[in-house]
């Protein structure tokens, strides 16, 4: 049986199982749906201007036992083309995104996890068919394993796949974290890529905190990555300085790398990042950030600056109001671009309002060269919103514009319903 | 047939660790619980408000500043389970699902408070912050799915 066929009836068995002996009570189960519809117009290979009508379904299932050892998640999308043309490469299409029993032991505060899951641990950033476990080691040890195969390399079939991998991390709390991580990805019976990683965290005196990530390619035996920041509080301020450095040929040097990466794993590019940011919380629920990056190339010789500022007004819930300007000073002209964004997302609205929230997006956007023939972008969304059931359903609708490089004076709509089942 | 092996043995591994683990006597160091404890305020956490720094994370580095968006990344690799207290695995796949169909901004056009990546021109921009630095790309688009949105020019 295929890999993909298999993902799909265990998710489905595993559900059922956990469902059929009677188990199951409004509290326990949780069902969410992102439906929407919208309406919009693209170019395809044999017609300009051909309306499209996607409607997306998004349903995610949240399953837990009464004792909460043993629970069950899923998620996948689907999308229904509802126009006859040719825009998509596949008409309907949908995916399978999680697909997993997690089992927690009582005892050293251990889980395993089994079927589709997403992994971010040390070195890995991957989603995979298979098996992952956590535990702790005694008081200051910790360690999670994972193998099986990597959905991310289905598209040439699935024999001779696999990811296996973990990570061991050492602590003293208040004090720091070490650890260790490991990954290796093989695909089609060979080696894809293998990484080491170390990733550390100190909590250092005065309100200082430190953290970062390394990462060796064990194929091209060199360092990939070395990332690193630091935190530091001060009253209202925090300020967080942070520094990247990159060897190209070894951080895209996996043998399935697409385009356009394959081709820079050949370069020998070195680069460096080098950057701050400060955030300061301010009185009224005034947020202001501030944020400077210098970017080097080792054999380009040249180097690209990016600042931005940020300044956002809180109030209750998630309403705001906010502006950001940023400027890209790129090493030539042709990379050089000027971006200002204003946002609302507003709840405070009288009771007399048919719509509980009021969303706006505007994105300016000046090209140091022109693209395509075009100098500049703008960007428009509004939105609206209300919620019914006792919040248990949203419905919101948008309109953008845009006017850019690729699109001229692109208007599309969108409804959206967002329904939720069983949230306490 | 080697590959094989070592998978097996790995499986092994893990079952003898497991086991190892569930018969420790030893008393637990801090691990994070599944749920946050405390149910939390509607609207951005900032961790640091509440909880003081000797504990086993650097709260301060989870505060969920105006482009926490931009650099949660070294948290993520490191303290997985922390962002699980909060967020489910949809909230990440919205961003860091291994193929979906529509942008972050595009599935979430009215959310403007959650920063999702792409949003506006971005098609056009980012020819110029792939230039400038394309290992920001990809982390997201460096493997043949995730890179299927970036075929029909890219080859």
């Amino acid at each position: 049986m295929k890999i993909e066929k298999f993902v799909k009836v265990f998710s489905c068995c595993a559900l059922g199982c956990l469902i059929a002996p009677g188990w199951l009570t409004a509290g326990q189960l949780e069902v969410t749906s992102h439906s929407s519809l919208a309406l919009y117009e693209r170019d395809t290979s044999t017609d300009k201007s051909s309306t499209l009508i996607p409607f997306y379904e998004y349903l995610g299932l949240n399953y837990l036992t009464d004792d909460e050892a043993l629970s069950f998640y899923g998620y996948g999308w689907g999308r229904l083309n509802l126009t006859d043309n040719n825009y998509y490469e596949q008409k309907n299409d949908g995916e399978i995104l999680a697909g997993y029993l997690k089992y927690r032991f009582d005892k050293a505060n251990t889980s395993m996890m089994l079927g589709r899951q997403q992994l971010f641990s040390g070195v890995a950033n991957a989603s995979l068919d298979g098996l992952s476990m956590q535990a702790a080691l005694g008081a200051s040890f910790d360690i999670s394993l994972y193998g099986g195969s990597p959905v991310a390399l289905t598209e040439d079939g699935r024999s001779g796949d696999s990811i296996l991998g973990g990570r061991i991390a050492n602590y003293r709390s208040g004090l720091y974290e070490l650890g260790l991580s490991y990954k290796k990805v093989r695909n089609d019976s060979t080696d894809d890529d293998e990484k080491l990683g170390l990733d550390i965290s100190l909590n250092l005196p005065y309100s200082i905190g430190f953290g970062g990530f390394s990462s060796f390619n064990m194929l091209t035996e060199s360092w990939a990555e070395h990332s690193y920041e630091m935190l530091v509080q001060a009253g209202s301020f925090q300020i967080r300085p942070f520094l990247q450095l990159f060897q190209y040929d070894d951080y895209f040097s996996s043998t399935d790398s697409p385009n356009p990466f394959k081709l820079l794993a050949t370069t020998g590019e070195e680069l460096t990042v080098i950057g701050a940011e400060v955030d300061w919380f301010g009185a009224e629920s005034y947020e202001v950030n501030l944020k400077a990056k210098n970017i080097d190339y080792d054999l380009r010789g040249d180097s690209s600056q990016y600042i931005s500022g940020l300044v956002i007004k809180h109030l209750e819930d998630l309403c705001q109001v906010g502006i950001e300007l940023g400027v890209m000073n790129g090493d030539t002209s042709q990379n050089d671009y000027l971006m200002g964004r204003a946002f609302v997302y507003w709840t405070r609205l009288p009771e007399s309002f048919p719509v509980e929230f009021i969303s706006s997006d505007l994105i300016l956007v000046g090209y140091g060269e022109d693209i395509y023939g075009q100098s500049n972008s703008t960007f428009i969304s509004l939105g609206a919103g209300k919620t019914f059931f006792a919040k248990a359903l949203a419905l919101k609708f948008s309109l953008d514009y845009s006017s850019d490089p690729y699109f001229d004076n692109d208007f599309s709509a969108k409804l959206v319903a967002e329904y939720t089942y069983g949230k306490e | 047939m080697f590959g094989k092996m070592k998978f097996v043995g790995g499986l092994l591994f893990l079952t003898l660790l497991l086991v190892y683990a569930c018969a420790s006597k030893q008393g637990s160091g801090y691990v994070f619980p599944s749920i946050h404890p405390e149910e939390l305020e509607p609207g951005r956490p900032i961790c640091s408000d509440c909880h003081e720094e000797n504990d086993r994370i650097v709260y301060a580095r989870f505060n969920h500043t105006a482009t926490f968006t931009d650099n949660h990344r070294l948290l993520a690799y490191q303290y997985e389970q922390a962002c699980n207290m909060c967020h489910q695995q949809q909230f990440c796949d919205d961003c860091h699902g291994v193929r979906v169909d529509e942008k972050p901004s595009q599935k979430n056009k009215t959310s403007t408070f959650r920063r999702t990546p792409h949003r506006g021109d971005y098609l056009a921009r980012h020819r110029i912050d792939g230039r400038v630095d394309p290992t920001s790309c990809f982390r997201c688009h460096g493997n043949p799915k995730t890179a299927e949105t970036c075929a029909p020019c890219h080859g």
